[in-house]
């Protein structure tokens, strides 16, 4: 195990280095959130159009993104 | 499968699949069930930690190696800088959808061309939640078997299981192993010695 770092510092220290990858690694645990959120959802019977307004986004985008894999039958 | 073993091997083969499960994996692959030995009260277990293959150590490889798992792979370290705790997320979205939706999420977002193909279907299912065997896993269980009726028993026990994944050369094992600073031959021997009856 790595010693704990110091949270403050990395935060303070502005490096784009760290900053960038805590976006890239923010993007990617947002993408498995919302396949877990949506996957459920589904499954609780909710349409493509109640998910997308929650997402923000329009009910062709949700389905294009999660239509093959969350569409199948459990 | 469970018919093959003994009811200490059975249990090791519980507890591997439960470490797959708790890490997100969504296969059960061999180094699942070194962990499992690892923290074994059997001789098989006390071997391997007593060369320094101690559950601790081994899931941190498996960890630091795989880079699977639903969040596995992400980069804690960046997340920390910003407020995000992995673990925390990982503890509230298990209590939220259960360990099976995180591991099929992961087999889903983890879907790598080819690395399981579908005609492998060997796995196990608890709960419902079916895990294939990932790479080495058969090839150690059929080891495990071989081991198990060149001593003359039908089923197979710890000790056999133990030298199985030892001595499997596809997977994450032998890299483990080799980062811990040993070898399945030689940790193999040693279990072996071990479980010589006294002449």
């Amino acid at each position: 195990m790595e010693p704990a770092r110091d949270i403050t510092e990395d935060a303070a220290s502005a490096d784009p280095d760290v900053g960038l990858r805590a976006v890239a690694a923010l993007r990617a645990l947002s993408e498995r959130l919302e396949i877990l959120q949506v996957d459920k959802a589904r499954e609780l019977g909710w349409s493509w159009q109640q998910i997308a307004a929650r997402l923000g986004v329009t009910k062709q985008t949700v389905h294009r993104k999660h239509g093959k894999r969350a569409g199948r039958q459990p | 499968m469970t018919e093959h073993l003994t009811r200490d091997a059975g249990a090791i083969s519980i507890r591997a699949y439960e470490h797959a499960i708790r890490l997100g994996h969504a296969y059960l692959g061999a180094e699942h069930y070194l962990l499992a030995l690892a923290a074994a009260g059997q001789p098989a277990g006390a071997v391997l930690r007593s060369r320094g293959v101690t559950p601790e150590r081994v899931e941190a490889q498996i960890v630091a190696l795989s880079g699977a798992g639903l969040f596995g792979d992400l980069d804690r370290d960046a997340l920390t800088s910003i407020g995000i705790d992995v673990d925390a997320v990982r503890a509230a979205t298990e209590a939220s959808f259960g360990r099976a939706a995180l591991a099929r999420t992961a087999r889903d977002v983890h879907r790598g061309p080819g690395r399981f193909s579908p005609r492998r279907r060997a796995g196990a299912t608890r709960d419902g939640v079916f895990l294939p065997h990932g790479p080495g896993t058969n090839q150690a269980l059929l080891s495990a078997r071989r081991e198990a009726a060149a001593g003359h028993v039908v089923q197979a026990d710890v000790e056999h299981i133990a030298r199985g994944i030892l001595a499997v050369s596809e997977g994450l094992v032998p890299a483990i192993l080799s980062r811990l600073g040993t070898s399945g031959p030689a940790l193999s021997a040693a279990i072996a010695d071990r479980y010589r009856p006294p002449r």
